[in-house]
């Protein structure tokens, strides 16, 4: 009697699992019985914790991670931009000073990250998470991150999906596998495999009814909604939703583009898990296309060689751009179709599947991270997104010419100065004539840190070549080529004794030259300065620095090249005029003269010719 | 032998067939393998193909027609599933993944967020090395359970100190308790540092009663390993937890976990307050205070006046993080700054550094 008893209670109990054709499974180490997926490594646990740690942090913790370096840190602000599904606040933040101008060019530009859109992809979390603790342990470093605290308003939405993402948290190893419409026996889903919001569905796995429902936040935009006809069915894993932005957390994406202030965005990243790769979205407008190719070749290269350096280990995140003019709903399509800026899906580590870490390759661990991963994914990531979001700011420019003779006397000074909306104006000082013989020193201030910091100095970047020095040479007046300074002996400043920086470390390139008279230009007198640089991420100067370069219609505007024409790759600067005489006797019949200013090579640069 | 159903191979055939015409991909160029399949072919391809118990190890000769050699990758696919649940492999088994071991993805599949992108739809060569890395760790794992020359070996091998900890956990957690007295013996003599204190950490694991240990290493191991051994104290509970709660609460490095352990251990309630200055510790014990204290705005009115301006800030947190209704106007009645654009710098950066 106990016996049957026992039986009709387990039937009941199994009645919605029997009825839905659906078994739970867990994630665990190595198999012990059935219904398992063995990872090969411990299923991650999400801790307690609001400080870093080798793993995962609970939804809560991060939550109050965020809260508190936005109380902390002057630099770090935020605000709540909508509500999930069920309620929850959904915040994001902005890394960047008070202000919304940079120093010497204009409004700020603007950049949006988002992140934990798609519940069970937790290194994305993470990762968000890290670039707020990046710039909070960056501040002050004189170089990258207060540049881009300085310079962009750099705005980051950690946490998308918080009810999707707190289910899986609330699950870490369960899954239900049977019921998926397009792999029934395989697919594992809701719990730790929860992929979409919680539209219709509760937060029990339990209740077998809802565990399929939910939209698919990246499938809910425009202008590609509806795109693939698998999105229709409210059970896919890939559920569009009703329509386009139907879904609040959608909405909340939205607000944080509004906060990012989207006249001035040029980088929107959707941050996902995983296969390791950009998955970016071309439009129509191919100068915009190659600017994101670009982009997303530094942040591979880059990222490549930072892995190969600290962990031995290659890390390529080769870009794959999509067709123009077809898509499929997701977040990025939007982005670059509304705002033509560099838009792209991060898929972050592994390849393939965890079995790269030396895990199983059982189904879906591709979306497990090991927990012994999580730190380095979260420190490199970092780094690699400052890189490309300071490339993203724009090229460089030059902003100042000083040279000082062997008394350290001021001879020739010149400066650019921001005068109003997309303009500069260069600000002469002293203007005597070189001596031919006479050693002088010459300091070229650039607008941005231009070398990347090195255990024992300037240096290339890891991934990504480029001269380490300037090159310097003296033009005719039909920009034939006079001499060539050696720049090999130049100096990057870095700030530290004796070596003045205008702002950050390594925007100040310092050389001693002496012009020999066998050097000396025929005809003597005016000659023009040609500086040839690229910053740290092989972006050339802007010829032209009286037109500050700005992004405009998905590329750069006011972007010259030598021949002061705008475009997409800079040139060599060859704005500025300098005198060199034979001898100080020549010189000084020159300053007794009083000839007049030197024209400028700005005013001979023809103006923008337009669209 | 590896000998399909007559009725496999037929609907393979006729799948792959198909799939050639039908799935064609629309950026063809970008179809990196010699089959792509779209996900409905794809499904179907694994219903008709998953069988795994066609697939001997002997049998596992990849065939150089494109039909076969997808059905071949589900089967293999399905059949490393099946290694992976157990322990040891067989000669033939191994010999056959060393043959994966460079085995070229078959399928390619659609990526689901970027249709344009292929991927492998799945990771032999991948699997089959994991599978081998962890037969050759079983391997000597075994060989150092039954001889003790071997852990001798282990212990003295020029691995880094990563493989060899990993490889004499693995030990450790399989070993009988002489195999474990064994390693304590070794452990004694060892040189301290991260390779010893990963070791100690392994035994506290599978000792049951390493209160001591775990309490030790929570307070003199580097941070990773401390973390670590105060993560098994949070999850065991008990007397260990006890001990390393006691411990990590003079570590304030080792950051939020010190304010869980506190806080699951029952620790004193008056200690959340002392830590909300602490710059590694404020931020978990206001997020402690704000669901544990339903007194929370209370307190925070009474002592915000004299703490310190760190320990202010976190205060704010915490009633920040509480959700209570009435939380903003608090916040903006403590620090005199109503209508601020969100309430949350209220204190200036000069009272920030403390």
């Amino acid at each position: 009697m106990r016996r049957r008893w026992l039986v009709i209670v387990a039937g009941v109990a199994l009645w919605p699992s029997v009825i839905c054709g659906q078994t739970e499974f867990r994630y665990v180490n190595q198999s012990t019985g059935p219904n398992q997926f063995a990872l090969g490594f411990p299923p991650p646990i999400p801790r307690q914790s609001s400080t870093p740690l080798d793993g995962f942090r609970s939804y809560e913790s991060l939550h109050a991670r965020h809260q508190d370096l936005m109380l902390q840190h002057e630099f770090i602000s935020g605000q709540v931009v909508g509500a999930s599904r069920l309620g929850a606040p959904i915040w994001a933040y902005v890394i960047g000073d008070t202000d919304t101008d940079t120093r010497n060019a204009g409004p700020e530009p603007s950049i949006l990250i988002n992140g934990g859109i798609h519940a069970r992809e937790w290194g994305t979390p993470e990762l968000t998470t890290g670039l707020l603790e990046a710039a909070v342990a960056g501040a002050g470093d004189g170089w990258l991150w207060d540049y881009l605290i300085e310079t962009l308003h750099f705005t980051v939405l950690p946490v998308n999906n918080i009810d999707g993402f707190r289910q899986t948290q609330r699950f870490p190893t369960q899954v239900l596998v049977g019921a998926d419409p397009r792999f029934p026996d395989r697919w594992p889903r809701d719990g730790r495999m929860r992929r979409k919001n919680l539209r219709d569905a509760d937060e029990m796995l339990s209740t077998y009814g809802d565990h399929l429902n939910g939209v698919d936040l990246n499938r809910n935009f425009d202008p590609f909604w509806g795109g693939d006809p698998r999105t229709s069915n409210p059970i896919d894993l890939v559920y569009r939703g009703p329509a386009p932005f139907s879904e609040p957390e959608s909405q909340a994406l939205l607000a944080a583009a509004e906060l990012a202030r989207p006249d001035r965005l040029r980088w929107y990243q959707d941050t996902h898990s995983f296969t390791q790769v950009i998955l970016s979205v071309n439009t129509f407008n191919t100068r915009r296309n190659v600017l994101q190719t670009r982009l997303a070749t530094t942040f591979s290269e880059f990222h490549n060689a930072l892995s190969v350096s600290r962990h031995g280990t290659q890390r390529r995140y080769p870009n794959s751009p999509s067709q123009p003019g077809s898509g499929i709903g997701v977040t990025t399509e939007y982005f670059a179709y509304t705002y033509e800026i560099p838009s792209w899906t991060l898929e972050i580590e592994p390849q393939q599947t965890a079995a790269e870490y030396g895990g199983l390759g059982t189904e879906h661990d591709g979306f497990i991270l090991p927990d012994s991963e999580v730190r380095r994914l979260r420190d490199d990531m970092a780094l690699t997104h400052a890189v490309v979001a300071y490339q993203q700011s724009g090229p460089p420019s030059v902003a100042a010419v000083s040279i000082r003779d062997e008394h350290n006397a001021e001879v020739y000074d010149r400066r650019w100065t921001y005068t109003g909306p997309g303009e500069r104006t260069l600000v002469a000082g002293a203007n005597a004539p070189l001596v031919a013989g006479l050693p002088y020193s010459l300091e070229i201030t650039f607008d941005k840190p231009m070398r990347w910091m090195g255990a024992s100095g300037a240096t290339n970047a890891p991934g990504i070549a480029v001269d380490l020095h300037p090159r310097v040479r003296l033009l005719d007046e039909n920009d034939e080529v006079l001499l060539e300074l050696d720049s090999s002996t130049g100096q990057w400043l870095d700030g530290s004794s004796g070596q003045s920086v205008a702002q950050w470390r390594f925007d100040r390139w310092r050389l001693d030259f002496v012009i020999s008279p066998d050097q000396l230009p025929a005809p003597r007198g005016i000659v023009r300065l040609e500086i040839q640089c690229a910053d740290f991420t092989g972006q050339a100067l802007d010829a032209n620095p009286a037109t500050v370069v700005d992004w405009s219609d998905g590329e750069w505007s006011g972007y010259e090249n030598s021949a002061g024409v705008p475009g997409l790759s800079g040139g060599a600067d060859r704005s500025l005029n300098l005198r060199v005489a034979a001898t100080a006797a020549e010189a000084r019949r020159w300053l007794l003269a009083d000839p007049p200013e030197p024209p400028e090579r700005a005013a001979l640069i023809p103006p923008d010719p337009g669209p | 032998m590896y000998r399909p159903t007559g009725i496999g191979w037929l609907c393979a055939v006729l799948l792959i067939g198909s799939a050639q015409a039908a799935d064609a991909p629309r950026v063809a160029a970008s179809c990196p393998g010699p089959v792509c399949l779209e996900p409905a072919r794809f499904a179907r391809l694994l219903d008709t193909a998953s069988t795994p118990a066609l697939v001997p190890p002997s049998g596992l000769q990849r065939s150089r027609e494109r039909a076969d050699a997808a059905v071949d990758e589900v089967r293999l696919n399905a059949w490393l599933d099946q290694l992976a649940l157990r322990g040891t492999l067989a000669a033939d088994e191994r010999e056959a993944l060393v043959r994966l071991r460079d085995a070229a993805p078959v399928i390619w599949i659609r990526h689901p967020d970027h249709p344009g992108y292929w991927a492998p739809a799945f990771a032999i060569a991948a699997r089959a090395n994991a599978l081998l890395l962890r037969d050759q760790r079983l391997k000597a794992v075994v060989r150092m359970l039954e001889d003790p020359l071997a852990l001798d070996d282990a212990f003295n091998a020029a691995q880094s100190d990563d493989d060899r900890a990993t490889l004499i956990e693995s030990a450790i957690e399989r070993g009988d308790a002489a195999f474990r007295q064994r390693v304590d013996e070794r452990i004694a003599v060892m040189a301290p540092g991260r390779l010893r204190d990963r070791l100690r950490l392994a035994r506290a694991r599978v000792a049951p009663d390493a209160a001591g240990e775990v309490a030790a290493l929570v307070l003199g191991a580097e941070t990773g390993i401390a973390r670590a051994a105060l993560m098994l104290a949070i999850d065991r509970g008990g007397a260990v937890l006890q001990q390393a709660a006691q411990a990590a609460a003079s570590r304030p490095a080792l950051g939020g976990l010190v304010v869980t352990a506190h806080r699951v251990s029952g620790g004193d309630p008056e200690q959340l307050w002392t830590w909300l200055e602490s710059p590694e510790l404020g931020a978990d014990a206001a997020r402690a205070l704000a669901e544990d204290r339903p007194d929370l705005l209370e307190q925070v009115s009474r002592r915000y006046p004299i703490a310190s301006p760190l320990a202010r800030l976190r205060m704010q947190l915490a009633v920040r993080l509480s959700g209570a209704p009435d939380a903003e106007a608090l916040i903006s009645e403590l620090t005199g700054l109503a209508g601020h654009r969100d309430g949350s710098k209220s204190v200036s950066a000069a009272e920030r550094k403390r």
